[in-house]
């Protein structure tokens, strides 16, 4: 079988004999029907991604808190409100309500003595508030895995060796040893 | 005969001698298109079906009947009819046909030696060409060969085509196109008229005209100069002597003749439609394009009925016509040849495939190969589904079937596909697979930064070699396709084929990634069939409400409007009553009132611990909408009453911020406000007011919430709570329909006598009760009030006292308001909410705050005695769950149906009659029997057909309702008592709307049995209604 | 991830609030109408913690109100694409997985979720290894990363992947984490 002669495709038109121009030229104006679409990413490279450490200007100043910091600060407001209301589970949102289970859950350290030790820890080795929250709340257990949750530590040329890695992650895990 | 052949035999083998190849050569400049049909209808003639065509051939020397593209093309070889023949031929008309068909005479006529004929007319054209072109023999030769080799290959690259056609294109040198005007209408006849004068005239230094179907008013003429156009244009009856010759951009020029393109367009593995036949409307996949006799074979999958074909084929039943169209199916041989269907085996002579043919039918892998007309086929627009693509999609098929679909999507492209800032990634060519973004859009081109580094700041693509791209994470919107208008997030890429989450129905959808554009707005896609949308609250068939979770096409899924369980329906458009969409109000487990917006926590039932927005509120079930709750749309159907509102009501734009605070501020310390404070149970419960003064949180007009009658005007004598007041407007929900009415303020009176606003008496009576113990009950519950100033523990204050006062029921309610003295006096203040904590002052906070819950079970429990005499199925098994806040049932009248009612309206009904005759008429339903008492005296039977808002009915006159129909006021009407063994209808009470048969009367009550569910129930006579029996 | 952020939120207070107690007003009005809500921007606001700074009342003209500038602290919750957290798995079906990490919800698709684990319905629908050694179910704990959130007026919505070195299952003996 034998395939069209694509020579001399063109889309299909109408000739108006009085046009100077190629008739089939698109204009180059996009239509008016596409101006009400969001286009957030113009550029394509601003955007968000927590690997490289691009959370925005804001949050990468603000104070990050890993999940057992949270906890904390959470059971004392609750505490407040326990004391100040007799139903408190009436007066929390729900955003606060699952926030706290879930912080409760995914704690590592309960012990607040261990909480303020990890920051400790960690404080030591230049990390940016979010790498150091993520690693104190994922907890890696081997520099492979460190690297993989928190990809920018490695990346930049940032100071850290493996074997600082390997070292940050000892210190991490006798505090849960002791805690 | 014998000249078809041989002219045949010089097509082919050109190379036979010099003019030959002149001719063959002007005519390739002539018009390209043209030279590449025929070229292609020489191959198939001697590949494809050479028996076939030979015969025609013979046949058609003579007869003009075949079809067009089959006698076009063999006209095109015939080079008697000159290049002027061949520019005419493209295009299809028939009535040019028969023109040429006169020509056709003539040149036989004329020329009976061929060759001579030939020499005789291109000695004219000879000269001209020579000192024009100045180009040697040799040259055009290996041009010519060079061209047809080209064109015979099959399959060649898409560029390297381009490359060589842009060799061909006209250039400077070449003669130019003019564009003449001329009669509209007579393109055609000009043409030929021009032709007929080149022929007869030998000095006309024309070189083609061409006429187009398309183009009415103009034809081209191809020449030198525009002098020589204008000379042979003299003359001409249709070229008017003062038109302008006009001409043509060389760029213009090959757009001029590349007309066909509709027949050209079409290649092969596009995606095409039937437009006729039984397979009207079914996807197509072209596998084979034949220009010139504008046919396509297409793949299908066949709707071939086996047992139909068996029978015909054996010859039996075959005058019988179909009457049915037989389903796609793939076609399977062993199936047919159990049916002994003779299927045959046979090698197509160019693919070298192995079809199997069956009834003349050719069928390869199941799928039906079918040779039609391009007309019978429609390729704009085609955007087949992606049901329609998996069907298509055969093992080993994949990357065909990828393929097409790209294909078929660059044909649908819109105009401006592709804008600054769009990712995209090249998936034709050397850098296929490279990723950028787009720079600039010119034309077809566009101007991508690529995103690798170390390349070329930007490369330019033709659009065909590019396609959007987009990322898993991406929130898209789809703007083209079936499931245009919704987004969600890409979950994953394949290919140029995107798989997303769609935001409403958190299920996946697959679209092209050519449909998609990146947006952050969140739309659902087809959201409405009919007047209904996705989460509207709608009356089912059976009485029945829910919520429509989702649209699908012509049916919805709602969610009933059950609790405890979740019920989820699929209903047809034709199922669905109404809309419901009147907002009501409900009160919660602890009293508040509860409106749509509202955020409600589930403290109890399956649904305990959910937590969200009321989206809708009817008949005391809350649909919530949380979204932590994944399914059904994350609505959830819940009694009020086993709801707590959590955060501020929105029912008045300022007091969710204002009045809330304070609940919120007791809750923490203590206040100078601390009478207040501690009734605010729910701390965030916003309707725990303030007081008065601040409840009018939609207007700060004190008569907003009041209950009010309607003094004058159409619907004087209706009761009804303000809404809202604009100036001089007051709307007022009515108390009695299932509406609001927006009536001038000055028709209307406070009702506080008759209807008095819940709080007032309330909080009047809290510290009177004790004192007035027979008329508490009748307060609460007749106002029909939603009033946020109701909090639970006024309620709990009350209960002991209104368990005994309801039970005498229905003390006059003159009465009680003579006796009530202080109360009414101070109400009106109480409403500007100064004097707030002078009632509150008596109500000792601690005694109920702790024990809401309890306070209000027992507060329901009187309402339910309350109305012993009229039994309610549902009341006893669900204590808890008065569900209804009396405002909203006081829309219940016009809905009639068992469902739950508020206490305070059945209270109300069922003394309605002892408090205001007037108000009866709004008991009136349709179809119950009427005695029409006219001012004259005389009294007529009749049956209500329809109840009007005003309150007055539609009637039928006469005992079977078949007497003309008037609309009478309620004042006129009487119900028909009913006797025993009648049939009836309640009017009133939980079970209005009801019917049943009476089948005894006891003093004043009548023994009903009732029709749905042969309960027997002791109801008031007054409110029952004598049925008519269709 | 949790943060602990300073914000800024104009406050209008009615008048009858002044005296003594206006601060604790405020504040309470502050709590009542910041916590539990959700912007793009900076996520869930789940806890204020702190009032720095209430700045000088404007009376708006007409309605008495008066609007203080009021700068407080909070704790919010903000997924960011890329995150790696964990999250407990609420739901599952043949599309995949819904997971809440505190008061976002984020859905895995079986796009996104290892090739080797297959969809298994039945009274507890969960996605199982073909050796059975692996198992998400209902209030199975995960670790995943985002890779979209869409934001829109009362929420954020993420969806995420386990498709990933050190991502899956966390809870089962058998994970790889």
């Amino acid at each position: 079988m034998e395939v069209a002669d694509e020579a001399f495709v063109v889309a299909p038109r109408e000739v108006d004999p009085l046009r100077r121009r190629p008739p089939f030229i698109p204009s180059s104006q996009p239509p008016e029907s596409f101006k009400f679409l969001c286009r957030p990413n113009m550029s394509g490279e601003e955007e968000e991604n927590a690997a490289e450490l691009k959370i925005g200007e804001e949050f990468l100043k603000a104070k990050c808190l890993m999940n057992c910091e949270v906890a904390r600060i959470l059971d004392h407001k609750y505490d407040q409100l326990q004391q100040t209301s007799d139903d408190p589970t009436n007066q929390i949102s729900q955003v606060f309500e699952k926030s706290m289970q879930y912080v409760k859950r995914f704690s590592r350290y309960k012990n607040p003595d261990a909480v303020r030790q990890v920051r400790e820890v960690l404080s030591r080795y230049k990390l940016a508030e979010f790498e150091l929250c993520v690693l104190g709340n994922l907890c890696p257990e081997t520099v492979e895995e460190a690297i993989a949750i928190v990809p920018s530590i490695k990346s930049k040329g940032r100071m850290l060796e493996d074997d600082a890695i390997e070292k940050m992650l000892h210190d991490l895990s006798l505090i849960k040893k002791f805690e | 005969m014998a000249r078809g052949r041989h002219r045949d035999e010089d097509d082919d083998f050109i190379d036979d001698d010099d003019e030959e190849e002149m001719e063959e050569e002007e005519e390739e400049e002539e018009e390209e298109v043209v030279g590449k049909g025929r070229q292609k209808r020489r191959r198939s003639e001697f590949i494809d079906d050479v028996a076939v065509e030979d015969d025609d051939e013979e046949e058609e020397e003579d007869e003009d009947d075949e079809d067009d593209g089959g006698h076009r093309g063999r006209k095109q070889r015939r080079r008697s009819g000159s290049e002027f023949f061949e520019l005419e031929a493209v295009v299809d008309s028939d009535d040019e046909e028969e023109e040429e068909e006169g020509e056709d005479d003539f040149i036989n006529d004329a020329g009976a030696d061929l060759p001579d004929e030939d020499d005789n007319r291109r000695l004219p054209h000879r000269p001209i060409l020579m000192q024009e072109d100045q180009e040697d023999v040799e040259e055009m030769e290996r041009r010519v060969k060079e061209r047809y080799s080209k064109s015979n290959q099959i399959d060649y690259a898409e560029d390297a085509t381009d490359v060589e056609q842009q060799a061909l294109l006209p250039s400077v040198k070449d003669p130019k196109l003019w564009m003449v005007k001329c009669a509209i209408g007579h393109e055609r006849e000009t043409a030929i008229c021009l032709m007929q004068k080149f022929i007869d005239r030998a000095d006309l230094q024309i070189r083609s005209v061409i006429a187009l179907d398309h183009l009415k008013n103009y034809i081209y003429v191809e020449a030198e100069k525009e002098a020589h156009v204008k000379e042979a244009c003299k003359g001409l009856r249709n070229i008017f002597s003062s038109a302008k010759v006009m001409l043509v951009p060389i760029k213009e020029m090959t757009d001029v003749l590349s007309v066909e393109s509709k027949a050209v367009e079409l290649s092969r593995d596009t995606w095409v439609r039937m437009k006729i036949g039984i397979y009207k409307g079914d996807l197509a996949k072209v596998v084979d394009v034949d220009n010139i006799r504008q046919k396509v074979t297409v793949k299908l999958i066949p709707r071939v009925d086996l047992q139909t074909l068996a029978n015909k084929l054996e010859g039996r039943d075959i005058g019988k016509k179909k009457t049915f169209v037989p389903p796609p199916r793939f076609f399977n041989i062993d199936e047919a040849r159990e049916m002994h269907i003779r299927v045959e085996r046979r090698r197509d002579k160019e693919s070298g495939e192995y079809f199997e043919m069956v009834d003349g039918m050719m069928f390869k892998d199941g799928f039906l190969y079918k040779l039609v007309s391009l007309r019978s086929i429609s390729s704009q627009n085609i955007q087949p589904t992606f049901d329609e693509l998996e069907k298509f999609r055969k093992p080993g098929d994949d990357v065909d079937g990828d393929v097409a679909s790209l294909s078929t999507l660059f044909a649908n492209r819109k105009k401006g596909h592709f804008m600054k800032g769009d990712a995209v990634i090249v998936v034709r060519g050397d850098l296929k697979n490279l990723m950028g973004w787009v720079e600039k859009v010119e034309e077809e081109t566009v101007h991508v930064r690529p995103k690798m580094t170390g390349l070329p700041k930007t490369l330019a693509f033709n659009e065909k070699e590019l396609c959007k791209y987009f990322k898993p994470g991406d929130h898209v919107k789809v703007v083209s396709g079936v499931q245009e208008g919704a987004t969600g997030m890409v979950v994953k890429v394949e290919g140029h084929v995107l798989i997303i989450l769609s935001d409403t129905t958190k299920e996946h959808i697959r679209v092209f990634a050519d449909h998609v554009v990146e947006s952050s707005e969140i739309t659902t896609g087809v959201t409405r069939v009919g007047d209904y949308e996705l989460h509207d609250l709608v009356l089912l068939d059976n009485m029945s409400f829910g919520v429509i979770i989702r649209v699908e096409t012509e049916a919805f899924q709602v969610l009933k409007g059950v609790a405890d369980r979740p019920e989820i329906v699929l209903v047809k458009l034709r199922e669905i009553k109404c809309k419901i969409e009147r907002r009501s109000n409900a009160k919660d487990r602890s009293n508040n009132i509860v409106s749509i917006k509202d955020v409600v926590r589930v403290v109890e039932g399956p649904w305990r611990g959910k937590q969200g927005p009321v989206e809708h509120i009817h008949r005391g079930f809350l649909f919530i909408h949380d979204r932590h709750h994944l399914e059904h749309a994350g609505f959830i159907c819940a009694k009020a009453q086993s709801c707590v509102v959590v955060g501020g009501t929105h029912g008045g734009s300022d007091r969710k911020g204002v009045d809330s605070l304070d609940s919120r501020f007791g809750a923490f310390r203590s206040s100078p406000h601390i009478l207040q404070s501690p009734r605010r149970l729910p701390p965030r419960g916003p309707p725990v007011d303030f007081g008065g003064g601040f409840r009018g949180g939609r207007g700060h007009d004190s008569i907003i919430g009041k209950c009010i009658k309607i003094k004058s005007g159409p619907l004087k004598g209706y009761r009804g709570r303000v809404k809202e007041v604009t100036g001089p407007l007051v709307r007022v929900e009515l108390d009695s329909q299932m509406k609001i009415v927006t009536v001038n303020r000055k028709d209307i009176a406070d009702a506080t006598g008759v209807a008095t606003p819940f709080r007032d008496s309330r909080y009047g009576l809290g510290s009177e009760t004790p004192m007035h113990p027979s008329r508490t009950p009748l307060h609460p519950y007749q106002t029909p009030m939603r009033d946020p100033g109701a909090t639970p523990i006024h309620d709990g204050m009350r209960t002991p006292m209104r368990d005994r006062a309801w039970a005498p029921m229905s003390p006059a309610r003159d009465s009680w308001e003579d006796g009530n003295p202080a109360t009414w006096g101070t109400s009106p203040q109480y409403q500007l909410g100064t004097p707030v904590r002078t009632y509150e002052a008596p109500t000792p906070g601690s005694g109920w705050a702790s024990t809401p819950g309890g306070n209000y079970s027992d507060s329901a429990t009187p309402r339910e005695s309350s109305y012993g005499s009229a039994p309610s199925p549902y009341l006893p098994s669900t204590p808890s769950g008065q569900p209804m806040t009396p405002s909203s049932a006081s829309y219940l009248p016009g809905t009639p149906g068992g469902q739950p009612m508020t206490p305070g309206n059945v209270g109300l009904d069922i003394m309605s009659p002892t408090i205001g005759g007037e108000n009866e008429g709004n008991w009136y339903m349709p179809d119950i029997f009427v005695n029409v008492v006219k001012p004259g005296g005389d009294s007529h039977v009749g049956i209500v057909r329809e109840v009007l808002m005003d309150g007055s009915c539609k009637v039928a006159l006469g005992s079977a309702g078949n007497g003309e129909t008037l609309t009478i006021g309620s004042s006129d009407l009487e119900v028909v008592r009913p006797k025993k063994s009648d049939k009836i209808k309640i009017m009133n009470g939980t079970l209005r709307g009801v019917t049943g048969k009476l089948i005894g009367i006891d003093g004043s009550d009548g023994i009903v049995k009732l029709d749905d569910t042969y309960e027997v129930k002791i109801l008031d006579m007054v409110i029952l209604a004598k049925l008519a029996t269709k | 991830m949790f943060f602990h952020i300073t914000l800024e939120r104009n406050m209008q207070l009615h008048p009858r609030h002044f005296g003594p107690h206006l601060r604790d007003k405020l504040v309470a009005k502050l709590m009542k109408d910041v916590e539990g809500t959700c912007s793009g921007r900076h996520g869930f606001v789940v806890a204020i913690t702190g009032v720095e700074d209430i700045g000088k009342g404007l009376i708006r003209e007409g309605t008495g109100f008066v609007t203080f500038p009021v700068k407080y602290q909070a704790v919010v919750f903000r997924p960011f694409k890329g995150e790696i957290l964990e999250a407990v798995v609420t739901m599952v079906n043949k599309m995949g997985f819904f997971a809440e990490a505190g008061p976002v919800q984020i859905f895995v698709s079986n796009h996104l979720i290892p090739d080797d684990m297959e969809f298994q319905s039945g009274d507890v629908p969960n996605y199982t290894t073909s050796d059975g050694s692996v198992k998400i179910q209902k209030d199975s704990e995960v670790r995943l990363k985002i890779i979209g959130t869409r934001v829109d007026a009362t929420e954020i919505f993420c969806i995420g992947t386990i498709k990933d070195d050190f991502l899956g299952v966390i809870n089962d003996p058998g994970a790889a984490a």
